[in-house]
């Protein structure tokens, strides 16, 4: 187990490595580049080619593909990002700023999704082909089928501006904070409502299905058909052998939703004003803003990479089956 | 065994006579009636897509011209544009044409073509002469639906080709030959994983002139992973039966081995998940298009006309609606088909008697 | 000053936009006068009150100096004071300045700053510091990318005295006026130490102007407060909010909830979603013409578009009256040249080229663009007549003039591929002059100098003439334009460029666009410059609450 740990933990080496690289050479390559990005916003009236140059070189343009990676890699070792070319903060506040808020809302969105999708896929195993099954089923796919920004617009027409009793806008009102605990609190519940509800819909489908195929696995297993035929009852059978076993792959599905949680989603955010990772990733590629990108893309590899490793190993580590060649 | 792989690749109905698990499969699905329901929306879906130039067009389907009989429409359909008889319609405008009672003709049921403007009845609300109403352009948004069914189409299956192409390809190597092989792909599929989705999109669009094929081919570039990992796991699986170490222990050749006996036994699973990708990808279209970065301009897709939608949501409700039900219909058939194949390719699952 | 100084994104949604042109000592004629100003009548300004504006993008610096999108501009006019400024007329005023003085020979501008002006922080605000900003823009290491232009025929700022410090000129620069109206001095004592591109204050400004930085929330609002110590007339409102939305169907649901008081909308929402009787009731909908103008720009280099019948053609082709009445229901107006319509180096008696096919046609005809292998497609040399048209991706009014050109040049046999860019993409491709046609717009300033962007020896890569345009008798007036002081003979230089870029249309002038934008009945005191009601002195600085609170909670 332990030497198991340890190569997977190596592992993220070289995959660490690749994927700096790769998303290093692909910014650099984009066409565009950040000083031509802030002159197409603002294009001055004649800048000089002595600024010109000058800007590439306190960017650091002036160098060689190569060489600027080896700097960034050089840097990172002291866990230096670097600052951003739009803003010139350092990159590492800019992304603590937003990580924050991503992660509230999807975890928030995960919990409740795993809330709702848990019982329903049990349910739906359990009385595989009943009535409650296939409407339920059916009735989840055509949720997943809805659009999720058609569906944020709809709900901010309805509940945002004909009731008017849902905020949609950002995450707390201007001057919440001054109001005390409480009414903060619940001004910051508020505004996660409708942005929750539209990042969850969608994946209960998924994630009802998986866990009703998972326990339809467990239930044909000889363990369960022994204790039915035991006569212990659906209930007991079903929370005492099978929920149990069928929390196995719904570990693994988290390692697999992971990097969606992380990266965050952008139209959300952009429709919700919510200031999260999604929408700062998306600003930084369109302004070629490279260190953003650059630290963005690692933070959230070794985030996701870290998670599906703790994903990996419990399973690992409770079930039995799998053996760690 | 073999025709399984025959089978599952078609979501048409099989005609000919195959007595193995494919029958089963499809006695399995026919029992399942929403399954089945979806696989007609879908065939009928395909149909549209490929009529559509003769369902809405702004060329008559038959006229009388100069004494001589023309199917402009028709044409349309084929890739024969340059016939010489139809030269001379080239430079025809079919939009003048419309309200000109003396030439005799036969018009589309939709007498609009998707891209021709009027800007005076932008906007205008469904009505007899415009089904599903007009966009900001004027443009008829029945004659734009049916002819972006085809894009929605195209791209769920295109994009789902490549994905497969490369995640089979990946996942088989993977799971066939393991060890180095096994841990650097494993790697490689890791650090596709690990980038945001729309980050390798966004750098695609930066390389690659914006199309309806760069949007296939982004989507089918960044979908792979999932497919690559269920089929490197299924190669685990089969690898380790009976009859594959049989075949190894004959001296057959891996290539044989993996296209012969593994693939058509590992292919089921994959293929359901496929099902599911081409619903994910039309939803990732209509994100695109969102974003401003889905198909290009003239061409009409769901999503496009969806996206345009949001800037007009409380005075068009038709640019919101038709796309969208669209979209929701054709997603949902998608993926209840998906739902239908993975009951019925499941050979451990048993059907309720009737 | 000019609105949108040079500031502008080219985000996701907004219709592209390239700079400025320069400018200086112009005056709109005024005859736009801006529609719904309101009656305050009986309502007395009273001190209190919020106002919530709106910013599509959150700002990415309060720098001054480093400053460059519009939504900068937006808070620093109510955060920092300019030396000079534009007045509601247009006309030059000082404002920091308490007095100028410019020498016979144009070269030396002596400026004699307020007694007993501070900054926010309680500092005096002194000559050091006007010097200290504008040397900061001429640093090559610091990107004031959209300020350094105006400072570089700049010789030498001389301080005579605490209060008094001349701008010594190398050569006569026309819009060297014009250029002190383009700056607002930043504290020396705070930016003098430190790194200036990461210095804490360009989050946390020190400011000159009527209200207080107070708060920002990265992506969420900036706050400001109101400056009890302004030098002027103390200002009425507490607080100035701006909310950072970026969807602007959120942002007009946000301004019908009362969460915005203030929105710039576009045209749909204009004429179709802000039009019903609750609105009316509740906004006041204002439409100004800022110096702005659309156009689609031909690349004079590319084949296509190298012999000027063509381009005059292409003009001929692209139906600009269909387009203002239909697209924009009249709230457009046509240009015929590169000037702001309202300023006095527009020449108005030049008669746009009409929508003529036929015409259009001939031209081509002319220029050797036929239909030799009879195709239905126009081809020269065996090469056929199709070129690219590039705009910037989910640039909603860009793609509606390629659709209408694309549909108009398909019936003449012209096949136009319609290219959505990434922006960066877009931009780089522009610079290097690699393209054969786009959509873009300029923002202009008041002074006519357009030397950056149609004289011959300032092409891509460095320069923004991006169409390659090239005409020696346009060089020659430009160079003029640029040294000549005296109005009248500026006005007649400039209008012999209009009519010369007109004839050889290395753009087809599009229109120019008024912003629209709904504000608040509750806010009082709007007034509008002909540029609108915030970029001019002093602008919004007065607005007040008529009833002391928010509309709606």
């Amino acid at each position: 187990m332990l030497t198991y740990t340890l190569r997977r933990l190596a592992y993220l080496i070289p995959t660490l490595l690749g994927i700096t690289i790769v998303t290093f050479v692909i910014i650099s390559l984009a066409p565009g580049d950040p000083v031509d990005m802030m002159r197409s916003g603002v294009m001055s009236s004649g800048i000089s080619q002595e600024s010109y140059n000058e800007m590439r070189r306190l960017y650091g343009l002036d160098k060689p593909i190569h060489v600027r990676y080896i700097i960034w890699l050089r840097r990172l070792v002291t866990f230096d990002f670097g600052n951003s070319f739009l803003d010139h903060r350092p990159v590492i506040k800019k992304i603590s700023e937003r990580l924050p808020p991503t992660l509230i809302l999807n975890i928030a969105s995960l919990f409740l999704a795993l809330l709702l999708s848990i019982p329903l896929g049990l349910y739906s195993a359990v009385r595989q082909y009943s009535l409650f099954d296939k409407v339920g089923g059916t009735v989840l796919y055509m949720l997943y089928s809805l659009p999720e920004f058609w569906v944020a617009l709809l709900l901010i027409m309805l509940f945002g501006v004909k009731l008017q009793v849902l905020p949609f806008i950002g995450m707390e009102s201007v001057g919440a904070r001054d109001l005390g605990f409480f009414p903060y609190l619940l001004d910051r519940i508020l505004h996660m409502i409708l942005p929750t509800i539209c990042l969850t819909y969608g994946s209960l489908a998924f994630l009802s299905r998986f866990v009703r195929g998972s326990t339809l696995e467990v239930i044909r297993q000889d363990y369960v058909r022994t204790a039915k035929a035991k006569g212990l009852g659906d209930a007991r059978v079903v929370y005492k052998h099978v929920f149990k076993n069928t929390l196995i792959p719904v570990l693994t599905l988290l390692g697999i939703l992971l990097p969606t949680i992380i990266s965050g989603s952008v139209i959300l955010e952009f429709i919700f004003s919510w200031p999260g990772i999604g929408a700062l990733f998306f600003e930084s590629v369109l302004s070629r803003d490279y260190p953003t990108v650059m630290g963005l893309s690692f933070i959230t590899a070794v985030m996701v990479l870290l998670s599906t490793l703790i994903a990996d190993l419990l399973c690992a580590w409770s079930d039995p089956r799998i053996t760690y060649e | 065994m073999n025709d399984r792989r025959a089978n599952t690749n078609n979501s048409a109905p099989q005609t000919e006579k195959s007595p193995g698990s494919s029958r089963i499969v499809w006695r399995r699905l026919r029992r399942d009636r929403l399954a089945m329901i979806s696989l007609y929306i879908i065939v009928i879906l395909f149909l549209i897509s490929c009529l559509a130039p003769v369902v809405a067009n702004n060329k008559p389907l038959w006229m009388r011209w100069n004494d001589r009989d023309y199917f402009p429409a028709v044409v349309d359909l084929f890739p024969l544009k340059h016939i010489v008889k139809y030269r001379s319609l080239q430079s025809m405008d079919f939009s003048e044409l419309r309200d000109d009672a003396s030439v005799r003709r036969v018009m589309p049921p939709v007498p609009y073509s998707p891209f021709e403007t009027n800007l005076r009845e932008k906007l205008s609300h469904p009505s007899r002469r415009h089904w599903m109403g007009t966009d900001d352009l004027g443009r008829d948004v029945c004659s734009r639906m049916f002819h972006g069914t085809g894009v929605s189409l195209k791209v769920g299956f295109v994009a789902v080709g490549i994905a497969l192409l490369i995640g089979l390809l990946f996942g088989s190597l993977a799971g066939y030959y393991g060890g180095a092989v096994d841990i650097v792909i494993s790697r490689f599929i890791e650090i596709v994983m690990c980038f945001p989705f729309f980050f390798l999109i966004l750098s695609v669009i930066a390389f690659l002139p914006p199309s309806i094929y760069n949007i296939m081919i982004v989507i089918g570039i960044t979908r792979w992973t999932s497919i690559a990992r269920y089929a490197r796991g299924e190669f685990l699986k089969v690898k380790k039966q009976d009859y594959t170490q049989a075949a190894r222990a004959l001296g057959v050749s891996d290539r044989k081995i993996i296209f012969r006996h593994i693939l058509p036994n590992s292919i089921a699973p994959v293929l359901v998940t496929a099902t599911f990708g081409i619903a994910n990808a039309i939803l990732i279209e209509a994100a695109l298009s969102f974003l401003g970065m889905g198909i290009q301009p003239p061409y009409a897709s769901w999503g496009g006309i969806l996206a345009l939608a949001r800037e007009f949501i409380d005075v068009a409700w038709w640019l919101a609606t038709f796309p969208g039900l669209a979209i929701f219909v054709t997603v949902t058939a998608y993926n209840l088909t998906g739902e239908g194949f993975r009951d019925a390719t499941d050979p451990r699952l048993s059907l309720p008697e009737k | 000053m000019s609105f949108l100084k040079r500031g502008f994104l080219c985000g996701l949604l907004i219709l592209v936009a390239l700079g400025p042109l320069a400018s200086c000592g112009g005056r709109g004629n005024g005859d736009e006068t801006a529609t719904g100003k309101q009656s305050d009548s009986g309502v007395k300004p009273a001190p209190g009150g919020v106002v919530f504006r709106h910013l599509e993008s959150d700002c990415k610096t309060l720098n001054w100096v480093l400053s460059t999108t519009i939504y900068e501009v937006y808070v620093h006019r109510y955060l920092s004071d300019y030396l000079l400024d534009y007045d509601q007329n247009l006309e030059i005023v000082p404002v920091l300045a308490e007095d100028y003085e410019i020498s016979k020979d144009h070269l030396r501008i002596t400026v004699t700053l307020k007694d007993s002006i501070f900054w926010h922080d309680g500092q005096p605000i002194t000559v050091e510091d006007v010097k200290f900003t504008v040397e900061k823009i001429l640093d090559p290491s610091v990107p004031a990318v959209n300020k350094e232009g105006w400072f570089t025929k700049l010789d030498k700022m001389e301080i005579t005295d605490d209060r008094t410090i001349v701008f010594v000129w190398k050569e006569p620069y026309a819009p060297s006026l014009h250029a002190l109206t383009q700056l607002a001095p930043i504290p020396k004592h705070i930016y003098g130490e430190g790194d200036f591109l990461s210095h804490p204050a360009n989050r946390k400004p020190v400011g000159s102007g009527a209200f207080k930085f107070e708060e920002w929330q990265t992506s969420r609002y900036i706050s400001l407060v109101r400056n009890e110590n302004y030098h002027g007339e103390p200002p009425y409102l507490d607080r100035v909010v701006f909310k950072i939305i970026p969807d602007r169907p959120v942002a007009l649901n946000a301004l019908k909830t009362g969460e915005l008081d203030e929105m710039r909308v576009r045209q749909p929402q204009w004429e179709l979603q802000t039009n019903d009787a609750d609105f009316l009731k509740r906004f006041n909908k204002a439409h100004y013409y800022v110096p702005q103008y659309n156009y689609l720009a031909w690349n004079c280099r590319s084949i296509w578009f190298e012999d000027k019948r063509v381009r005059r053609a292409m003009t001929m082709l692209f139906d600009r009256e269909k387009i203002n009445s239909e697209l924009y229901s009249g709230f457009a107006k046509i240009v015929t040249g590169p000037f702001y319509i309202n300023s006095w180096a527009y020449d108005s008696s030049i008669e746009p080229f009409p929508f003529n096919p036929v015409e259009a046609k001939r031209l081509l005809d002319e220029a050797g663009w036929t239909d030799h292998d009879n195709d239905g497609i126009r081809d020269k040399d065996d090469l056929k007549f199709e070129f690219d048209f590039f705009i910037t991706s989910g640039n909603r009014i860009g793609m509606q003039y390629a659709e209408l050109l694309q549909e108009e040049c398909g019936k003449v046999g012209i096949v136009v591929k319609i290219r959505q860019l990434e922006g960066a993409t877009f931009f780089d491709r522009m610079f290097k002059g690699e393209y054969d046609s786009c959509a873009l717009a300029w923002r202009l300033e008041y002074d006519p100098d357009l030397y950056d962007t149609f004289h011959s020896s300032q092409v891509p890569p460095i320069g923004l003439n991006h169409t390659f345009y090239s005409n020696p008798e346009v060089d020659a007036l430009l160079e003029r334009g640029r040294v000549e002081f005296d109005k009248e003979k500026r006005k007649e230089i400039y209008h012999k460029v209009h009519r010369l870029i007109h004839e050889d249309q290395p753009y087809t002038f599009v229109n120019s666009v008024p912003d629209k934008r709904p504000i608040n009945k509750r806010i009082g005191n709007v007034v509008f410059s002909p540029n609108g009601p915030f970029d001019f002195y002093p602008g919004a600085n007065y607005w007040f609450v008529k009833d002391g609170k928010k509309e709606t909670d």
